[in-house]
């Protein structure tokens, strides 16, 4: 039995029975992967593990209108974005500028390079993480969904509920932003 | 830009990999199906109000459509003769109740014992 099957019987059980038991295989199966998309797009532990929770009552409160024909894990992706975006959107965020000059006149394989040459692995991961807060609340989900999650564009799409040529640039927006910053902070660094 | 969504080769896929997965903290997984439950309790006993009151009310109509046609025919509702002419459809009457009773007590009994 597959997991996608597996997943379909316990719905299928909670449907019939209203049996708690079965959704624990859920919360299980699913609940490191939407607490981490959750975790990235809020950035506040306290928050995403309430948001966490509040998703996983929206999952059962709506497995009646689950489609078999759509795949289970890229349904409850959904829910937790929209969730944890629309939580986000009641709170107000700056961030960080990007100096205009720098988005035009350097490419991305030269910031990867020359990030990469002059970096060790942990400086660089410091960099990534707070390079992650100057993104937008969406964009972070995005990332979060292409690069941890390994999602395709076109699963991103049905999650965000957006256009996959809009995905697209969103992407290469979001990454080049993510390079540009990580280079600022490693010149500030430096300084 | 395409080779951007096609190839995940690079620094970032890299530095993605590496940075490590936030794990579902031990006490959420509990909180979750706490919440679960106390949602499920909150959803059986809206129901049961609901068909409780669907009963009543449908019962009530009844009681008052009766009342209205007994008024419109003139009819006694004390006399000997009616009662005695109708006491079949008492029985079956006070016999529909006791088994709505007696279904409404097994149900609640099977649903504690279940859970």
């Amino acid at each position: 039995m597959t997991q996608d099957e597996k997943t379909y019987h316990y719905i299928e059980r909670i449907l019939q029975n209203h049996d708690i038991q079965c959704f624990t295989y859920i919360v299980d199966q699913y609940g490191t992967q939407l607490y981490s998309l959750i975790t990235s797009i809020v950035h506040n532990r306290e928050d995403a593990e309430e948001l966490t929770q509040d998703v996983f009552v929206k999952i059962y409160e709506k497995l009646g209108s689950f489609r078999k024909e759509s795949n289970f894990s890229t349904w409850a992706y959904r829910i937790a974005y929209n969730t944890a975006i629309s939580h986000t959107r009641k709170k107000t965020h700056e961030y960080l500028s990007i100096d205009e000059g720098l988005w035009e006149t350097i490419s991305e394989e030269e910031l990867s390079q020359s990030l990469e040459t002059q970096n060790r692995c942990e400086e660089q991961l410091e960099l990534l993480d707070k390079a992650l807060t100057s993104l937008s609340e969406n964009e972070r989900g995005i990332i979060h969904l292409f690069y941890k999650e390994e999602k395709s564009v076109e699963e991103i799409a049905r999650i965000t509920d957006t256009s996959v040529s809009n995905i697209k640039v969103k992407l290469f927006r979001s990454r080049k932003k993510l390079l540009l910053q990580m280079k600022q902070l490693e010149k500030q660094n430096q300084i | 830009m395409n080779s951007i969504h096609e190839e995940r080769k690079d620094l970032l896929k890299t530095l993605f990999e590496q940075r490590p997965d936030a794990s579902l903290p031990s006490g959420l997984r509990k909180r979750i199906l706490k919440e679960i439950e106390r949602y499920e309790t909150i959803r059986q006993r809206r129901r049961q109000i609901f068909e409780i009151t669907v009963v009543v009310s449908a019962s009530l109509l009844l009681i008052v459509m009766a009342g209205f046609v007994l008024y419109k025919l003139d009819v006694k509702l004390f006399s000997r003769e009616l009662w005695k002419e109708n006491a079949i459809y008492l029985q079956i009457g006070i016999i529909a109740l006791l088994l709505m009773i007696g279904d409404q007590f097994i149900t609640s009994k099977l649903s504690r014992h279940h859970k």
